[in-house]
């Protein structure tokens, strides 16, 4: 196990992030806390920077790396720019999707795929449009939960779990190795990012995990106890698609809660947009930390799964 | 919590039994055509089921909350 390019990684994020809450550039207000203070909202950066140490490090020509690696770190600088300047949202998403459609059009991502539960598969066309259809969606959907502190960071350093149990039970390295270094990456950004947050992950941060949550899926050989442990992500993406009947952006959606006095409340003039956090406050009224907590039992609760569905794998 | 947990263990549970369903029309259909156009099909239903179920637990849940 190579933990040279892990360490060297963790400690180069770890120091970005520090100058970066120091620094104090590039702002947004946390809405949720009183007196809105305003954190820093480029933890991608952070991300950016450790990618590389990942990468070339361990090995720079493998196609899983080159795939692993290239794409969150392509992501991650989209979202930084557009963090740092508002880029037009479709040059954004020609980018982030454009990237992953050329490198494997001119064959520098795997073209197999094991998907436990159901079998191996081989045919180029239908691992590309897996290939693809799992950027997009997994990109999208962390991007959508990234509504209150420390989530998309914790639950990044859990997902990651599942697929280093799997690369352990099953004895393959390269998921041991991708699954350790998704997980170092997450830890440190969730320093920064937990309740109460000293930075914001921002675009950046929420494309660049989203993009190592579709490697975890596609490279590992674990994608159907990737895709368990990610549940949470999947349902709020489901449910705010369905809910809102079709992708729209943030903004042109109602908002599906509303604050009172410190507490999260179900919005009832919302025309029907749900969320996971909105049938979180179905229960009852909750304050942000709250809700931090009840995601976080929610992704718990998933990981268990993840192991429950590993034991059944290998039952069968 | 329980409203929240409730779906994540129905979608758990069915995503299985579609999962399982993908193996063994992988072992049974020929070619990846017919298993794509299967397997898109079964995620969709999949899928508004967990928003169907997420919609009537809504819908019960508002009821109960005094206006």
């Amino acid at each position: 196990m190579e933990l040279l390019p892990v360490i060297s990684a963790a400690a180069a994020e770890a120091v970005a992030l520090y100058l970066i809450t120091k620094c104090r550039c590039v702002l947004a207000p946390d809405i949720h806390k009183a007196g809105q203070p305003r954190i820093p909202k480029i933890g991608g950066l952070g991300l950016i920077i450790a990618i590389p140490f990942l990468w070339l490090l361990w090995n720079p020509v493998s196609r899983v790396a080159v795939a692993f690696f290239s794409v969150p770190l392509v992501m991650g600088v989209v979202g930084l720019l557009d963090d740092i300047y508002s880029i037009n949202e479709y040059v954004r998403v020609a980018v982030s999707l454009g990237y992953p459609v050329a490198l494997y059009a001119v064959d520098l991502m795997p073209r197999m795929i094991y998907v436990p539960l159901i079998g191996r598969f081989s045919d180029a066309l239908l691992v590309g449009a897996i290939t693809v259809a799992s950027y997009l969606i997994f990109s999208n959907a962390v991007n959508m939960f990234d509504v209150v502190n420390g989530v998309v960071p914790f639950s990044m350093s859990l997902i990651p779990l599942s697929s280093l149990v799997y690369g352990v039970v099953a004895d393959n390295e390269i998921a041991v190795y991708l699954s350790i270094a998704s997980l170092a990456a997450s830890l440190v950004l969730f320093v920064f990012n937990a309740y109460p947050a000293k930075l914001f992950n921002g675009n950046g941060g929420t494309h660049v995990l989203g993009a190592i949550l579709s490697g975890l899926f596609l490279y590992t050989g674990a994608s159907t106890f990737v895709l368990i442990a990610a549940l949470p992500y999947i349902v709020n993406g489901i449910l705010i698609i369905f809910s809102s009947r079709g992708i729209k952006g943030r903004d042109k959606l109602s908002r599906p809660t509303k604050v009172v006095n410190g507490l999260v409340y179900p919005n009832e003039d919302s025309r029907g947009v749900l969320t996971l956090v909105k049938s979180i406050v179905m229960d009852g009224p909750r304050d942000e930390w709250g809700i931090i907590k009840a995601i976080y039992a929610l992704f718990l609760a998933s990981f268990a799964l993840s192991l429950l569905t590993i034991y059944l794998w290998r039952l069968i | 919590m329980r409203t929240s947990l409730s779906l994540l263990a129905f979608s758990w549970a069915t995503l299985v039994v579609v999962l399982l369903l993908l193996r063994f029309m992988n072992e049974e259909l020929g070619g990846y055509i017919p298993l794509l156009v299967a397997g898109l099909a079964l995620i969709f239903l999949w899928a508004a089921g967990v928003y169907r179920l997420a919609k009537s637990l809504e819908e019960r849940m508002m009821r109960k909350v005094p206006r």
